[in-house]
């Protein structure tokens, strides 16, 4: 079956040219494959290679119509970008499977063949046409370069019933309809990097309910000085598949919004653990932690297991996610943070379901969020004695 | 007067129902203040809910760990330890593997726990959640027991027969017994 996107690229490069034939602008194309939409007057774009996107929901998910939707917004918005035909033909000439991270290897091919700077990475969290619609995605700009960084992240979690508004006119009940909206507001994020403008925030708005239930902090710990953290895969306790990928994509998104802090491309990362046969079973190791930021040289490495995780997918559904998450310090060789968070979705919620978080991709969000606040905000744990 | 005394006795006993028990061992000859690094070995299921021992692990050293007490080893560095010194059965050590244990993990004590009761109970037609579950702390120079303590919380209570409802959930009722473990170790 031929991909979609290679039937149509002839056709729509045909129709760009002659598009800008005869509005008089220049179509360019960066790179074999590559396709630019005139956006007005906006200057050109960098290109972007769009990988393949991930399906992290833990059920089979139509990856071809989200990726049809997260392309149109890119083309909307002006984005150049290279997908597709081009792409699957270097994935496949360099045996990539993995398409959820960028290694440092995979970077320069991508620079050297794809023609592109940076590549979008898309994981797919949840997903669900039934009985309402629901995608949840989170999404990473990493630049194509011998050292990988994050350049960007974001993600949105939405549900058709979100805001039913007045006699539920607000009511989305259209899967494409949910899709196009969602990567309207990743696309216009990106626009806005491309461009050097303010880029919207990506973090998910603070809620004092999703706090940590219990937690520790040493007085070392600072996240406001420059510091690197790698995310380590997060131990999966649960039977929900991916459920680690989830909550540790939700914390690289978080930490990412941190003006002081650098995360680690988490493909670099996932490339030295298996390159060096490092397998985080039972949880980690202060070795295993060690080596791992000596290896991607990382001053913190943060890390936790998810011990409950539900998508709520049936009707009155309510999310709930449970994770323990620590934060360990190479200079220190020690733990400098450790929590515990449990949540769901109508945690705090009395009055007609005011504030109810609907899907877990938003409640992994929330609650990331506030983990990471609590790990700038809360004061140091006093020390205390045991009596005899 | 027999009325009121008859009346007190049955508020006291209404008041005892909902209480925790348990018991509690301190050695005074320790010195407790020499424990800085402690490692928390599987507990002991004895309970028909089979992830009812690890979680009420993680619980325990997660509580232990926030009360800036002591540093808790994380459970992969114990993981690590207990292959290093070779322990046949984790989480019921014998005086000898302690010693060894506490040389790989360089831990002063190491806690060891069993979960009787961990999760639904049934009376007629009432439900509720229970847990059960004694620790004991060894110190790892003699492997040596220096503290011990057990308690129960959750159950099937007054209100829950005369109203219905299943109770409290579980994971509170899990914090609800290692508060009160922490509170005897700290008391």
């Amino acid at each position: 079956m031929t991909s979609w996107a290679s039937c149509s690229s002839s056709a729509r490069s045909l129709a760009a040219l002659l598009c800008a034939a005869l509005c008089g602008c220049a179509a360019t194309a960066a790179a074999p494959g590559a396709r630019s939409v005139k956006a007005g007057n906006a200057p050109p774009l960098r290109p972007i290679a769009v990988f393949p996107l991930v399906n992290a929901a833990g059920v089979v998910a139509p990856m071809r119509e989200i990726g049809d939707a997260l392309r149109r917004q890119l083309e909307k918005q002006g984005i150049l970008f290279v997908e597709g035909a081009p792409v699957d033909d270097f994935l496949a000439r360099h045996r990539i499977r993995y398409t959820g991270g960028l290694d440092a290897a995979t970077a320069v091919l991508a620079r050297r063949e794809l023609g592109v700077d940076q590549v979008l990475i898309t994981t797919v969290v949840a997903v669900a046409r039934e009985p309402m619609p629901r995608l949840s995605v989170e999404a990473r700009l990493v630049s194509a370069a011998d050292d990988p960084r994050i350049v960007w992240a974001g993600g949105f979690s939405r549900l058709g019933d979100d805001s039913p508004g007045a006699f539920d006119l607000g009511i989305i009940r259209s899967f494409d309809e949910l899709a196009a909206r969602g990567f309207a507001g990743l696309a216009r994020s990106l626009a806005a990097l491309a461009q050097h403008r303010e880029v919207p925030s990506a973090v998910c708005p603070p809620a004092g309910r999703f706090r940590p239930r219990s937690s520790y902090r040493a007085a070392a710990l600072d996240l406001e000085k420059p510091l690197t953290i790698a995310v380590l895969p997060f131990q999966n306790l649960t039977r929900r598949r991916n459920a680690g990928d989830v909550v540790s994509l939700a914390f690289v998104r978080q930490l990412q919004s941190l003006a002081s802090v650098r995360v680690t491309e988490p493909g670099v990362l996932r490339d030295d653990l298996l390159r060096f046969r490092v397998v985080l079973q039972g949880g980690i190791s202060l070795d295993v932690a060690r080596m791992t930021m000596e290896l991607v040289h990382a001053d913190l490495a943060l890390t936790g297991v998810v011990r409950s995780f539900d998508d709520a997918l049936n009707a009155d559904g309510v999310p709930r996610l449970e994770y323990t998450v620590m934060l360990l310090d190479r200079r220190g060789d020690e733990v400098v943070w450790r929590s515990t968070s449990y949540s769901q979705g109508d945690d705090g919620v009395f009055f007609f379901d005011a504030g109810k978080v609907s899907t877990v991709g938003d409640l992994a969000c929330r609650m990331a969020q506030s983990t990471v606040r609590a790990m700038i905000d809360r004061p140091p744990t006093p020390p205390r004695k045991i009596p005899r | 007067m027999r009325i009121d005394t008859t009346f007190n006795i049955a508020v006291a006993l209404a008041l005892a129902a909902g209480c925790s028990h348990g018991s509690q061992f301190k050695d005074k000859a320790m010195d407790f203040a020499a424990v800085r690094t402690v490692a928390v070995l599987p507990f002991q299921n004895l309970s028909s809910t089979p992830a009812g021992a690890e979680r009420t692990r993680e619980v325990f050293s997660e509580l232990l760990f926030a009360s800036g007490a002591v540093y808790v080893l994380p459970s992969g560095e114990v993981a690590r330890g207990i292959g290093k010194a070779n322990l046949g059965n984790p989480t019921t050590p014998s005086a000898e593997d302690v010693v060894n244990l506490g040389k790989a993990l360089a831990a002063q004590a190491v806690i060891t726990g069993t979960v009787k009761e961990y999760g639904e109970t049934r009376s007629g037609s009432s439900t509720g959640s229970v847990i059960s579950v004694s620790v004991q702390m060894l110190e790892t120079s003699s492997g040596k027991v220096v503290w011990q303590a057990s308690t129960t919380r959750g159950g099937i209570g007054f209100w829950t027969r005369l109203v219905g409802g299943g109770g409290d959930p579980m994971n509170n009722i899990t914090e609800d017994a290692v508060r009160d473990l922490l509170g005897k170790l700290f008391k």
